[in-house]
């Protein structure tokens, strides 16, 4: 079964068409790349796919379920989870608590567990801090855990995104840009470990710029220009396809 | 992680032995009369808890969660009015039910969260800074009906005749009924200390403080931003009620001269001079700013050719120059964390 299918999805700004008619699907296990140039809609996509942003019209099936314009955070629990362009650590909390903040069912963040400081809730919280430990271990911050997360590099900001992505055990990731302004030793570890999640059965949607990257991660491209799916196919054929070549890698 | 660590004793248990005790104790026929010198603190005392409670509620509110709240007295100015208005027994002028006190501390409460659900539906969902002007506004507004629907409300006159229960039950008068005030109001505000510090230390602050840094995001990874953010509104909207029906039934009375902007502009104050979102630094930042002022009153007194009005000018400016000192040298406030406030000092 399909797991995500985006079908005829439409969003405009005022007279300004930001995504026209975009219809694509992703495969359990798959990394597809999204790449087009600077303003082709990418984003916005990714912004209406995850409830960010409402679209006009057009529907999202994500696990065989209608979420088109369902809310981000319900979105989120039902495995489908995004990451922004920006690194957006919470700079005010410690690298530990935001790994901690996605927890998924944690009787802790309700008022009355909270304030009774009940046995079901310290339960969820111990368990949450092992497999937050886990995490921080395979990134290799945890060392880092008890800092703010504003004093990290941003290479380790990357890192701790990922994670706490993971936190809520997705079976896709919507990664926005995630290899803009890393360094190439880090691109590689991402890298690595994108693939090595993919291994263990995540899906991945990945937009980017450098076509180069992307080329040897993904199984298969989208190229948007202009708010419409130019092309779809797997590197090789997008990287041969005429139109593509026209439109986006230019001259 | 303040800087301001007591040794650790559960806040919320000792508040509700507190307030057993000094039930216990307004029952029994045994009163303390406090000496007559000391009444001018204690009666600052009363104000300080009365705020404290509000505090509590907004420290809630900004420190912890972000949201900007600029009328904190419009709660604790509708609580008051409900609980005076419900209860008062043929007041001068303006209208008086005549319920049991009970009813009205009910109703002061349900009132200011009545405004609380109302506020917070219509502007959380906007930016940060509608929802500042809208509380600053609507504060106004109350302001001014309390003032102007004087066949209600009593006017600038206020409502008279509300009931005294704490006075009431003690007995031997002469401050006996002060002290038995602040027992009360300080075990009350201690358990509200400590539930609203289990809320904060707890997973629960931690998708507040999350929201304080980043709606989006937190929205992202699966919280549900608005039903916090509306919750969190409501229960300091409900604390502020709380207190003004405490404060109404410690006066007898309620008067358009309690609830102006001075109660709003002091527990802010006092929050940002002891450290937004450190649950005891905003009340250490409280009691500054309330002896403070206590301290230039006196002050005052070694100047006989400055009139009152023309010192409380002076002090307003004094505690103006209180906070830019801080804000300058100690952005994150005293006992705040300049981590989480993203304070460069």
């Amino acid at each position: 079964m399909t797991l995500l299918e985006v079908d005829g999805l439409h969003r405009s700004f005022g007279s300004l068409v930001a995504v026209d008619d975009v219809t694509f699907e992703i495969e359990p296990g798959e990394i597809v790349g999204m790449i087009g140039p600077n303003g082709a809609g990418k984003t916005t996509t990714f912004n209406c796919i995850s409830g960010v942003l409402a679209s006009d019209a057009g529907t999202v099936t994500f696990d065989g379920e209608d979420v088109t314009n369902v809310p981000a955070y319900e979105l989120a629990r039902s495995g489908l989870v995004r990451t922004f362009q920006q690194t957006r650590e919470l700079s005010t909390m410690t690298v530990e608590a935001n790994v901690l903040l996605p927890t998924p069912a944690h009787p802790g963040e309700r008022a009355w567990h909270a304030i009774t400081r009940s046995e079901a809730s310290q339960q969820r919280e111990r368990e949450a801090r092992k497999r937050a430990m886990e995490l921080l271990d395979v990134f290799d911050i945890r060392s880092k855990a008890d800092e703010y997360a504003g004093t990290l590099s941003g290479g380790q900001r990357k890192l701790l995104e990922l994670a706490r992505a993971l936190m809520l055990d997705p079976t896709m990731l919507m990664l926005d840009e995630p290899f803009a302004g890393v360094n190439p030793t880090l691109t590689t570890e991402l890298v690595a470990h994108l693939e090595s999640l993919n291994d263990d059965g995540l899906s991945l949607l990945i937009i980017e710029h450098e076509l180069e990257t992307l080329t040897d991660l993904v199984d298969r491209l989208i190229v948007l220009t202009d708010g419409r799916v130019l092309a779809t196919g797997t590197p090789a054929e997008i990287t041969s396809n005429e139109e593509v070549i026209d439109a986006y890698l230019g001259n | 992680m303040s800087r301001f660590e007591l040794p650790e004793i559960d806040a919320t248990r000792a508040g509700l032995v507190l307030f057993v005790a000094s039930v216990i104790f307004l029952y029994s026929p045994v009163f303390i009369r406090p000496p007559s010198g000391t009444f001018v603190f204690l009666e600052l005392a009363v104000l300080f808890l009365l705020y404290a409670l509000i505090l509590i509620g907004l420290n809630l509110q900004f420190g912890h969660t972000g949201l900007v709240n600029f009328g904190p007295v419009a709660f604790f100015a509708v609580g008051g009015y409900a609980a005076a208005i419900l209860t008062a027994n043929d007041p001068y002028r303006a209208v008086g039910l005549g319920f049991a006190w009970p009813v009205g501390l009910v109703a002061g409460v349900l009132a200011a969260v009545a405004l609380g659900v109302l506020l917070g539906f219509s502007t959380l969902k906007l930016r940060d800074d509608f929802l500042a002007i809208v509380t600053l506004a609507v504060a106004e507004i109350i302001q001014g009906l309390t003032i102007t629907f004087r066949d209600v409300t009593g006017g600038s006159i206020g409502l008279q005749n509300v009931p005294r229960p704490i006075a009431d039950m003690t007995g031997g008068g002469g401050g006996a009924e002060l002290f038995a005030t602040i027992v009360v109001l300080g075990s009350v505000c201690l358990l509200a200390y400590g539930v609203f510090h289990r809320l904060s230390a707890s997973p629960y602050g931690r998708v507040l403080r999350a929201i304080r840094a980043d709606e989006q995001v937190t929205e992202t990874l699966g919280k549900r931003v608005f039903r916090y953010k509306l919750v969190v509104f409501i229960y300091g909207a409900a604390i502020g009620g709380l207190a003004g029906a405490l404060l109404v039934f410690y006066n007898g009375a309620a008067s358009a001269s309690f609830f102006t902007i001075d109660v709003t502009v002091i527990v802010w104050i006092g929050m940002l001079v002891g450290g937004a979102g450190s649950d005891r630094g905003v009340l250490g930042g409280l009691a500054l700013i309330m002896g403070f002022q206590l301290f230039t009153r006196f002050l005052n007194d070694l100047l006989p050719f400055v009139t009152q009005d023309q010192f409380a000018s002076i002090r307003l400016v004094l505690v103006g120059l209180l906070l830019m000192l801080v804000v300058k040298y100690r952005p994150e406030g005293i006992w705040g964390t300049a981590e989480e406030l993203e304070a460069d000092s």
